[in-house]
C-alpha cells in the first residue's frame, strides 16, 4: 500500500485510538463488570453472571425508575421540540443578523455550568421561590406547591438545556430546504399553512429526528440536574446507578444498571428511527 | 387581434434601493408565447416573480385575465410555474407532485388519477409515478416539472429559464416539444431565458430586456432584422458595429459620417442630422471579392483570418483599423486569398441598420 492509500487511515488513527482507549476499553470493562458478583463481606467476586440483570428486571421498584427515567426523556424531548420548533422555524426567517442574536441566545443556557443553572432553578421553584410567592400572593393558591423535587422540574430543567440542541438541529434542516419548494407550493395554490404542512415540516423531519435523539439520550442519562432538582426522592437511573456504585460500592450492579439504561435508550432510539423511516415521508431520511 | 391576458403597467420593484425592475409595461396575448430575453440580472426573473405574485411590484400594476393583482397571494392567481432548479418536492412521488396542485383543489381523488396520467402522457412521462424525483435524470425532472404546472390547467405557464440546467442536445429537444405541447393546449406562456437561440426558437414574439426595461418587443424576425438599439443587436446575433453621426438624408439613404472615418450608406431610419448613431450590418450580408462590386457600401480591407465552420466561411477583415467580420456562404471565388491579402467588402444600404447607441447606465 502506498502512502496516498495509507494517509487517511494515518489521520484517522490519533482519534481512533483516543475512542478506543477511552470510550469503547471502559465500556467493555465496564459490562464484564455488570457480570460479576457482589459479596458485602468480600467485596466483588469473580464467576460470570447474570444475576444482576435479573435481580433489576424482577424487582418493581427498580423498573419503576427505569420508567420514570425514560418518561422524563420522553417529556423533555417533546417539551423541546414543541418549544423549539416554533423557534427556529422563526429564526430561519429572521434576517441573518437577528438570527445570530437568537442563535446566541438559545445557545446561551449551554454557557453557564450545570450546578449554576440548577440552581437558579432551585430558587425559581423553591417554596418560596418565585413561582410560589406568585402563585401565593396573587391568591391563585393559598400554601406553596410543591414544585421543587418532582419530575416535573426535573424535566423543566433538563428542557432548559437542551432545548439549544433541538433548535439547532431543527434550523439546520430547515435552513437547508430549497426556498424555490416554497415558492412552487404557494404557486401550486397552497395557502401558507398547508405550505408549511405538507412541505416544511416534512422536510425538516431529519432535523427533528436528530434534535429528539440528542435531547431524548442526554435527558435519560442526565445525571447533576436529575440528582439536584429531583433528589433522593425522585430518583433516575443515572443516580441509582451512582448510588449502587459509589454509595454501596455494589459495582457489578451499578454497572447492569447503566447497561440496561443503555440498552433501552438505544432500543428506543432504533424504533423511533425505524418508524420514521417507514412512515409517510421516509424519503426525507434517504 | 388575440385579447391581452396579463398586462404589466408601468411596474418597478428595487431590493433595498437598488432597482431591479423600472417602468416596465408589457402586454402578453392570449395564447401566445411570450419570451423575456436579456443578460443575466436584468430583472427577469424578478418580473416573472412578480407575475407569479411572489413578489409585489413597488409601483404599478399586474392585470391577468381582466382582474388587477395587487395584493392577491401567489396561490389565488391563475399562474403555473416551471422553477429553473425544477423545485419538485424531494419527499414526494412523480404521482404526488403532480397531484399536489390537484389536491389544493379539491379534485375529487378519481379525477387527480386521471388528470395525472394524462399530464405524464404529455410530456412522456408515463409509467414513472413511483418514482421519486431523485430517481430521475435532468431531462426527466424536467419534463415532471412542466407536468407539475400544466396538470392545473393555469390560465398562464411561467417559465424560469426552463433548459438551462440541461445538456445541449436535450434543450434542443425540450425546445420542440415545449412549442409542441404549448401549441396543443394553447396555453399562454411568459418564459424568461438568457439564450437568444432558445428565445429566437421557442417564441411567438421576444421582449429584450436591459437593466430593468424593455429594449425592444417584436418576433423573432423583427428582432433580428431589425433591431431599434445597439443593445438589442449587439444581444442577438453578431454585427459589425459602426458608431457615427448622421451627416445628411436624402434619397430615402442616410449618410453617416463614423468615427473611423469611413462614409456609410444605411437605410433611411428615424434619426436627423447630427444625431448620433451607430450603423450596424450582420456579418451575412456582407460581401467580400477582389474587385469592387456596385454596392452603396464598398470599401477596401485587408483580411486577418480566414476559419471555415461548415454552413459558411467566415472572414475577419481590417477595415482602415477597425475590426470587420464576413460570413459568407460560399467563398469559392475568394479561393487562394491568404491571410494579408487585400479585398473589397460590401453591403447594400438596405442591409445596414441605423441604431441609437447603448446609453451608458446612469
Ligand atoms: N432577493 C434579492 N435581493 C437583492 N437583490 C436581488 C434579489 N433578487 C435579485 N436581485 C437583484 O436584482 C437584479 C435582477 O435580478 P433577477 O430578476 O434575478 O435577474 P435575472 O433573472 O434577469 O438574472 C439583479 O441585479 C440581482 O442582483
Ligand atoms: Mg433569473
Amino acid at each position: 500500500m502506498n502512502v496516498r492509500r495509507l494517509a487517511p487511515w494515518l489521520l484517522v488513527a490519533a482519534p481512533l485510538a483516543v475512542f478506543v482507549a477511552l470510550f469503547l476499553a471502559p465500556l467493555v470493562n465496564l459490562f464484564a463488570l455488570s457480570l460479576f458478583r457482589f459479596d458485602r463481606s468480600v467485596g466483588v467476586v469473580g464467576g460470570l453472571t447474570v444475576e444482576n440483570y435479573t435481580k433489576f428486571l424482577g424487582d418493581p421498584f427498580y423498573l419503576g425508575i427505569l420508567w420514570r427515567t425514560l418518561r422524563i426523556g420522553v417529556l423533555a424531548t417533546l417539551a423541546s421540540l414543541l418549544l423549539g420548533y416554533p423557534l427556529a422555524y422563526h429564526m430561519q426567517r429572521c434576517r441573518p443578523r437577528a438570527r445570530a442574536y437568537l442563535a446566541l441566545l438559545v445557545l446561551a443556557p449551554l454557557l453557564v455550568s450545570v450546578v449554576v443553572r440548577s440552581f437558579g432553578w432551585l430558587v425559581i421553584l423553591g417554596p418560596n421561590g418565585l413561582v410560589n410567592s406568585l402563585l401565593v400572593s396573587s391568591g391563585i393558591v393559598r400554601d406553596p406547591l410543591r414544585l421543587l423535587y418532582t419530575e416535573g422540574a426535573i424535566v423543566v430543567g433538563l428542557t432548559h438545556v437542551f432545548l439549544s440542541f433541538m433548535v439547532l438541529s431543527i434550523a439546520a434542516a430547515l435552513a437547508r430546504i430549497d426556498p424555490a419548494l416554497l415558492r412552487a407550493a404557494q404557486n401550486l395554490g397552497a395557502t401558507e399553512r398547508q405550505t408549511f404542512f405538507r412541505v416544511v415540516l416534512p422536510l425538516s423531519l431529519p432535523g427533528v429526528a436528530a434534535g429528539s435523539l440528542i435531547v431524548f439520550t442526554l435527558s435519560s442519562s442526565a445525571f447533576i440536574t436529575p440528582a439536584l432538582l429531583g433528589g433522593p426522592r425522585v430518583k433516575v437511573m443515572s443516580y441509582l446507578s451512582y448510588q449502587q456504585t459509589l454509595l454501596l460500592s455494589d459495582w457489578p450492579y451499578g454497572a447492569a444498571i447503566a447497561f440496561v439504561l443503555l440498552g433501552l435508550v438505544a432500543g428506543a432510539v432504533l424504533v423511533y428511527l425505524r418508524v420514521l423511516e417507514s412512515g409517510r415521508y421516509g424519503v426525507v431520511f434517504r | 387581434m388575440p385579447p391581452v391576458l396579463v398586462e404589466l403597467r408601468e411596474v418597478a420593484k428595487a431590493y433595498e434601493g437598488h432597482a431591479a425592475v423600472r417602468g416596465l409595461s408589457l402586454a402578453v396575448e392570449a395564447g401566445e408565447r411570450l419570451a423575456l430575453l436579456g443578460p443575466s440580472g436584468c430583472g427577469k426573473t424578478t418580473t416573472l416573480n412578480m407575475i407569479a405574485g411572489f413578489l409585489e411590484p413597488d409601483t404599478g400594476s399586474i392585470v391577468i385575465g381582466g382582474r388587477p393583482m395587487a395584493g392577491i397571494p401567489p396561490h389565488r392567481r391563475d399562474t403555473a410555474m416551471v422553477f429553473q432548479s425544477y423545485a419538485l418536492f424531494p419527499h414526494l412521488s412523480v404521482f404526488d407532485n403532480l397531484a399536489f396542485g390537484l389536491r389544493m383543489r379539491r379534485v375529487a381523488r378519481a379525477e387527480i388519477a386521471t388528470r395525472v396520467r394524462e399530464a405524464l402522457e404529455l410530456v412522456q412521462m408515463a409509467g414513472l409515478e413511483r418514482r421519486y424525483p431523485r430517481e430521475l435524470s435532468g431531462g426527466q425532472q424536467q419534463r415532471v416539472a412542466l407536468a407539475r404546472a400544466l396538470v392545473i390547467r393555469p390560465g398562464v405557464l411561467l417559465l424560469d429559464e426552463p433548459l438551462s440546467n440541461l445538456d445541449a442536445k436535450l434543450r434542443q429537444e425540450m425546445r420542440l416539444e415545449i412549442v409542441e405541447i404549448q401549441r396543443r393546449l394553447g396555453i399562454t406562456t411568459v418564459f424568461v431565458t438568457h439564450d437568444q437561440e432558445e428565445a429566437l426558437s421557442i417564441a411567438d414574439r421576444i421582449a429584450v430586456m436591459s437593466e430593468g426595461r424593455i429594449e425592444q418587443i417584436d418576433g423573432p424576425i423583427g428582432i433580428y432584422h431589425e433591431p431599434r438599439t445597439e443593445f438589442v443587436a449587439r444581444f442577438i446575433g453578431d454585427g459589425n458595429f459602426l458608431p457615427g453621426q448622421v451627416a445628411g438624408v436624402e434619397d430615402g439613404q442616410t449618410r453617416v459620417d463614423t468615427a473611423a472615418g469611413l462614409p456609410v450608406r444605411a437605410a433611411r431610419g428615424r434619426q436627423r442630422p447630427g444625431d448620433a448613431v451607430v450603423a450596424m450590418v450582420r456579418p451575412e450580408k456582407t460581401r467580400v471579392t477582389l474587385r469592387p462590386e456596385r454596392l452603396e457600401n464598398s470599401f477596401t480591407a485587408t483580411v486577418r483570418a480566414i476559419t471555415f465552420l461548415g454552413p459558411v466561411t467566415r472572414y475577419q477583415l481590417l477595415l482602415r483599423d477597425m475590426a470587420f467580420a464576413a460570413s459568407l456562404p460560399d467563398a469559392s471565388h475568394l479561393a487562394g486569398v491568404e491571410p494579408g491579402a487585400t479585398v473589397h467588402v460590401g453591403w447594400r444600404a438596405a442591409d445596414c441598420l441605423l441604431l441609437d447607441p447603448a446609453v451608458p447606465p446612469a
